[in-house]
């Protein structure tokens, strides 16, 4: 428990990135970007919704995604993001730092295996 | 730019305000719905789903929360940015629009600075001279106590009466007395000494005013007492001058009539009591009895006195009036009868002369700027006709009529400020002309300057300014176009809208009306301006030059003659300088520093008058001479020679023309006697009565007796030249110095500048009210030429198709003038009532005028009339010289 804790900042920047990624395929209300990435990652990552929708509206108030209101798939008002040009961006940045991230720390965790 | 608004905004489609707690409650609701309805559809009951969805969320409030205080924050930030882009865009709009109207645009701009720079330049004044707190703590606290005995209209306290005020009125918490003297120290060395002017101050002087010293310190009880009272407390600016500005200067001696005095103080530069000469102050003990007498009733102290908190003026004399009736009773022959008391606050004393003027002048000005208004209001409703069609296609495509108002008015506001920066910068170069034209006899005219608070004044006028003259024309345009009348009317033929001409009409008639109470309050001002400076002095003062300046106490072991010998010599040594033609002297000269010295007197053989009621006179001593430098005309009998007054002849006077006519009216006074001061005075000529005081007004009776009987050291010697009087100046002074080597001169001009002089207040005035009145008679010219003008433009149809059916040329004009004449003669009529009811305010200002002079209404109605003919004659030419065939064909 005290781990997840302590990693919760990382999880934040983490979440960030997660949620532009989802848009990066067209806009989505709050609801699909979390089944998304439940569904993607084979269930491992599960969003908190306590900190999805406060994530949205700070990306929204960024700048990097926008909303508006439409029709959902069973018909009901449903709120839809979808990345802005800005947001573009910051995933394509966010995303190069993460897969180097991730590379680096893969490797040091692989060598240190080997000796 | 870095955030989108959102299309909808970006398109600026209309959109109600997003309700961002809704939104919020929505979105989670969606989802929590979602999650249920999948869990369900998973196999759970409906129960469970619920129960597990929630489960899920978590606290539900507290996201609700985060959410919403991000997007409430958002959306205040968009509208903002919304709502000054919203502006930018207007004021861009405006300023294009403005742009591709030079003509417009500058007239309206040249207009406004006009309006707004001069308001701006006289609210300076006013703030400076009547706004600006005095320089004392608690100023208002501060005030002048003027006892009034029998006779007197300004009564002075004896030291002795000085004592028990300072000590006796307890609702003071000081109370000093003091005695200002213009030529009362020489300072300096040969061979130019100089005048110092000299406060003599009781110790409570300092106190009741509050003000501290600059450097070093204010006198203290100690200082005051003999033996220990030679020191000085000086003013800043003869600190700066005389003692360089040096710090290190307190402690150290200065010299004043040779005598040493150390130097305990500076005052601040603001410090300016009793008057800005003000230069050094000392202690009233230096003044022995033979400069000021003794006893009670030697009375020549002003009193100053600080109230205690909460005490009113009311109080204050009160509390004054019981002590002097305290007094009266305890030393009955010298206090009987000095039982009054006025108590002024220093601010009335000091600006109470000119309060009045400059609240007119102030309402004059306030005129102007409402004439500007209309005149400007007047425009702008002439360009919105001209825009009719612009603003309708702009309604036409879903403009609010609040969106074209909003526009309209921004150019109203852009206007204003605009024309209020080149106001501000206008007022800056007037304030500077007025505070010179002022001559610095206005009181305070120092203390006048564009500070802070005017910027602010400026800046308020200049927005009501845009308010008042945008907001009607604003209303009637875009008025205009919601009845999208402004798209199908062709305007080019029509006469224009009975509502937009009846609008014009009625700014002419209220721009007509402010001119003429303008004009008027001018015409009454200029009148009383011309009889002022035409008024006979009762003598002649050109080619006269004045040296007033007061003789060096004479040796101790002097002869008794030694003064009265001393004046004669220097008027004989002045009378060998080439280029003098008469010499004389007095102790007071007419228009300088008061008047000579007041006695009652009376005449015997007639009724003697109650005690107390007897007619006064003032007394001046003459040289032989005095009255042929002068120019007083010598009506009857005989002048003073070099052998009256001498002590075989006995007492002699000669006296003015309205004593001599109110003593012993239809006969010839000389050889008359009458009696002052214990002694029987025989007249022996009459001369012509002389405005001693003000311009104004010819003072009482004059009785001038032989200098060698008054001998005084005070001197106004007046030179009569042949030439120009300021080129003997250096001549005369250096003869007087030959008599008298370390004499300094109080003053050396020529006599023409004492008149100037005393008209100033008068001048400063008149010239202002008359710079107002011709710009109000200005622009309500102007503003009707653009009217009328306006209204040939658009009916130039109508009078081709009159001139093309053969009406004369001189009807079609007629026709013109007519319409253009018709508001004009209403707003003369209004204006000429208003001007009655309204320059009662200047009775008081005016000098043998009346504020309902018949003769300055007829010329006012006759001028205003006859621009106004001539503004709209000008344009109704043009209607006459339309070729009709080329008006009918566009």
């Amino acid at each position: 428990m005290a781990a997840t804790t302590e990693s919760l900042e990382l999880l934040q920047g983490t979440l960030d990135v997660l949620i532009l990624k989802t848009l990066s395929w067209g806009p989505r209300h709050g609801y699909a970007v979390a089944r998304w990435l439940l569904d993607t990652s084979d269930d491992v990552l599960r969003v908190e919704e306590g900190a999805l929708y406060p994530a949205l509206h700070r990306l929204e108030d960024r700048g990097w995604i926008e909303s508006e209101w439409g029709l959902s798939e069973n018909n009901r008002r449903a709120k839809y993001y979808q990345l802005t040009r800005a947001g573009r961006q910051q995933l394509r940045a966010k995303a190069g730092i993460w897969s180097r991230y991730a590379a680096a720390v893969t490797k040091v965790l692989a060598a240190e295996a080997a000796t | 730019m870095a955030r989108l608004p959102g299309i909808r905004r970006l398109f600026r489609l209309s959109r109600d305000k997003r309700d961002v707690g809704g939104d919020v409650d929505a979105e989670l609701a969606f989802h929590v719905d979602m999650l249920i309805h999948d869990l369900v559809a998973g196999g759970r009951t409906a129960d469970e789903a619920r129960r597990e969805a929630y489960e899920r969320f978590g606290d539900v409030e507290s996201v609700r929360q985060r959410c919403y205080d991000i997007s409430s924050h958002r959306e205040a930030r968009v509208r903002r940015t919304e709502l000054l882009s919203g502006l930018w865009q207007d004021v861009n709009y405006a300023a294009r629009s403005l742009r591709r109207a030079p003509g417009f645009t500058v007239v309206v701009l040249l207009t406004l600075a006009l309006g707004i720079g001069a308001t701006t330049a006289m609210f300076s004044v006013v703030r400076g001279v009547l706004l600006r707190p005095l320089p004392y703590p608690d100023a208002e606290r501060v005030v002048r106590i003027v006892p009034g005995g029998p006779g007197k209209d300004h009564g002075y306290l004896s030291p002795l009466e000085m004592n028990d005020w300072s000590r006796d009125l307890g609702t003071f918490s000081a109370v000093g007395g003091y005695r200002q003297w213009e030529t009362g120290s020489v300072y300096g060395d040969a061979p130019e000494p100089i005048y110092v002017n000299t406060t003599h101050v009781t110790a409570d002087f300092f106190p009741a005013l509050g003000t501290r010293a600059e450097l070093g310190r204010t006198f203290q009880p100690s200082d005051t007492v003999q033996g220990a009272n030679h020191v000085v407390v000086v003013s800043h600016g003869f600190w700066e001058r005389q003692l360089g500005g040096d710090a290190s200067a307190i402690g150290r001696t200065i010299r004043l009539n040779g005598e040493p005095f150390t130097l305990l103080g500076v005052m601040p530069a603001d410090f300016n009591f009793p008057s800005p000469e003000a230069a050094v102050w000392l202690p009233t003990s230096l003044l022995g009895a033979d400069a000021v007498g003794e006893g009670r009733a030697a009375r020549w102290m002003d009193v100053v006195g600080r109230m205690k908190p909460g005490v009113t003026l009311a109080q204050a004399r009160a509390d004054a009036e019981k002590l002097e009736a305290r007094l009266a009773e305890a030393y009955p022959e010298s206090n009987a009868g000095w039982t009054d008391a006025e108590v002024q606050s220093v601010r009335d004393s000091i600006v109470g002369p000119v309060r009045r003027g400059l609240l007119v002048l102030f309402g004059a000005v306030g005129l102007v700027l409402l004439v500007v208004c209309v005149n400007v209001a007047n425009l702008m409703l002439v360009r919105g006709t001209a825009r009719e069609r612009e603003l309708a296609l702009r309604a036409a495509i879903g403009a609010a009529r609040s969106r074209i108002m909003r526009l309209l008015l921004t150019e109203s506001m852009l206007l204003a400020l605009a024309g209020g920066v080149l106001g501000v910068l206008a007022a800056w170069w007037a304030v500077n002309a007025l505070v010179a034209l002022s001559g610095h006899y206005l009181p305070r005219s120092a203390d006048i300057r564009l500070d802070a608070r005017v910027l602010v004044f400026a800046i308020i006028v200049s927005l009501l300014t845009g308010a008042l003259f945008g907001l009607w024309p604003a209303l009637r345009a875009s008025a205009n176009t919601t009845s999208a009348g402004g798209l199908r009317e062709d305007s080019r033929g029509s006469v224009g809208s009975g509502g937009a001409n009846r609008a014009r009409s009625l700014l002419v008639t209220t721009e007509v009306a402010l001119a003429v109470v303008l004009v008027v309050g001018a015409g009454l001002m200029v009148r009383s301006f011309n009889h002022l400076t035409a008024a006979d002095p009762g003598f002649r003062p050109e080619n006269v030059l004045l040296l007033r300046f007061t003789f060096p106490d004479p040796p101790p072991d002097a002869p008794p003659n030694y003064t009265t010998e001393h004046r004669e010599r220097v008027v004989q040594r002045v009378a060998q300088v080439p280029g003098v033609v008469a010499v004389g002297a007095t102790k007071i000269a007419p228009l300088t520093v008061g008047t000579g010295e007041a006695h009652p007197f009376t005449v015997p053989g007639q009724p003697a008058p109650k005690p107390g009621e007897e007619p006064q006179l003032t007394l001046l001593p003459a040289t032989p001479g005095y009255f042929k430098a002068m120019g007083i005309p010598l009506l009857a009998g005989q002048d003073i020679d070099a052998s009256t007054g001498d002590s075989l002849s006995g007492p002699v006077a000669v006296i003015s023309k309205r004593m001599a006519d109110a003593m012993w009216p239809g006969r010839s006074p000389v050889g008359e006697t009458f009696r002052f001061g214990g002694i029987t005075t025989r007249v022996i000529g009459v001369v012509g009565d002389v405005r001693s005081t003000r311009l104004d007004s010819i003072g009482g009776f004059a009785a001038y007796v032989p200098d060698r009987m008054m001998p005084r050291s005070a001197m106004a010697l007046v030179v009569r030249t042949s030439g120009d009087p300021a080129q003997l100046a250096n001549a005369v002074r250096s003869a007087i110095r030959e008599v008298n080597p370390r004499q300094a001169f109080a003053e050396v001009v020529p006599f023409t500048a004492k008149l100037s002089e005393a008209a100033s207040t008068q001048r400063f005035f008149t010239v202002l009210v008359a710079i107002f009145g011709a710009l109000a008679l200005a622009l309500a010219a102007v503003g009707l030429y653009g009217v009328v003008a306006y209204t040939v433009r658009q009916r130039e149809r109508e009078m081709a198709v009159r001139l093309a059916l053969g009406a004369p040329p001189s009807r079609v004009v007629a026709l013109m003038l007519r319409q253009g004449m018709t508001p004009v003669l209403v707003g003369l009529a209004v204006g000429l009532l208003a001007a009655v009811a309204s320059t009662r305010v200047l009775r008081s200002l005016l000098f043998e005028v009346s504020a309902s002079d018949p003769m300055t209404y007829v010329v006012v109605f006759v001028l205003l009339g006859a621009v106004a003919l001539l503004a709209s004659w000008v344009p109704s030419r043009r209607a006459a010289r339309v070729a009709p065939a080329t008006a009918l064909r566009e």
